[in-house]
């Protein structure tokens, strides 16, 4: 599914269905979700620490866990772990990979129940290191 | 029964420590017999715990009881205070970044190895030297003296054959972080980043 916005354009593409979900009635589904926005003439690290903060203010009770350099599609990039809350009570822990193309800031994000990071680790690893971009304009 | 000083919009009683545990002794009667329907929930997970965290940073102990639906987290303060907040089970994680003051930190330079004894020594700050072993490396004794924070929870599963026992250890350094895993009678100091240590702490929660 492909979605045009005013930010730009997003691509939803996957999503993570493990089964016996914590939370999953209660508005914490686990999702991922790869999106694009323009990001005008900023470097990697001033669009991803300006995305960060607007993010937390949409988000409630954010805390940035985890914010380091790291190989994302093959290029360079930055991965992020953020912890929120979903409803005002639970918790959700949001990882993320940033890397620019064409002019275009990519995000990869995850979102996940907390009681449900450990073991649902692997799925996250496979989708950020499956992450290709081969073929898009550099 | 009452718990004394409890407020229910903040889910927080302040009272000192010795009559909180006083309290806790009679968790499931308070389940029961409480009108505060969160301090009830509370006291029920004290009383049927589905896990128990104890929580170790520098000199503040903290314990978290946690059943599916609710938790209490029991933390000493100063002169002889303590804190009885009654949580959603949901909200444990986020309480336990805040005590532990996760954030973004870059990991230790090198993994290190040395006694669990002289690291304990070590971190208490008393001394760090032991009969028949070799002088650890400056840089290393330098890490583990200077601005150190040492954190550690240990996750105990109930209803569980044989008991499940989950820790967590970390040194915060001027090096960066360290994951301490034990091995026999040596301590093994692993670099390690937040997102690691957030997988490891998750883990320690029962998912059902």
């Amino acid at each position: 599914m492909v979605q045009r916005r005013e930010s730009g354009l997003e691509l939803r593409l996957a999503a993570v269905e493990p089964p016996a979900l914590a939370y999953e009635a209660a508005g914490a589904r686990p999702h991922a979700r790869l999106s694009a926005e323009p990001v005008g003439k900023a470097g990697l690290g001033a669009w991803v620490d300006r995305s960060l903060l607007e993010q937390a203010q949409d988000l409630v009770a954010a805390r940035l866990l985890h914010q380091a350099p790291s190989r994302v599609a093959g290029r360079e990039g930055v991965h992020t772990v953020t912890h929120h809350l979903a409803d005002g009570r639970l918790s959700v822990t949001l990882e993320q990979w940033w890397l620019l193309l064409a002019g275009k800031g990519i995000v990869l994000s995850v979102s996940l129940p907390t009681l449900d990071v450990a073991v649902q680790a692997p799925v996250v690893a496979l989708l950020a290191g499956g992450l290709d971009l081969e073929g898009a304009p550099a | 029964m009452t718990v004394p000083g409890f407020d229910p919009e903040t889910g927080v009683a302040r009272a000192p420590i010795e009559e909180l545990e006083s309290l806790l002794a009679h968790c499931d009667e308070l389940s029961r017999d409480s009108t505060e329907p969160r301090l009830a929930a509370a006291m029920e997970a004290a009383a049927r715990p589905r896990c128990r965290l104890e929580v170790q940073r520098g000199g503040l102990k903290a314990t978290c009881w946690v059943d599916p639906r609710a938790a209490a987290l029991l933390v000493p303060r100063e002169a002889g205070q303590g804190e009885l907040g009654a949580l959603e089970a949901g909200a444990v994680p986020a309480v336990l970044a805040g005590i532990l003051g996760l954030g973004p930190r870059p990991p230790a330079r090198a993994e290190a190895r040395l006694p669990a004894a002289i690291l304990a020594a070590l971190l208490a700050g008393v001394g760090g030297q032991v009969l028949g072993h070799a002088p650890i490396d400056p840089w290393l004794h330098g890490a583990l003296t200077s601005a150190t924070t040492h954190w550690r929870v240990d996750s105990r599963w109930a209803g569980e054959q044989p008991p499940v026992v989950r820790s967590v250890e970390v040194i915060d350094s001027v090096q960066g972080l360290w994951l301490v895993t034990p091995d026999e009678s040596d301590a093994v100091l692993v670099p390690a980043v937040t997102s690691e240590l957030w997988r490891r702490l998750a883990g320690l929660f029962p998912r059902a």
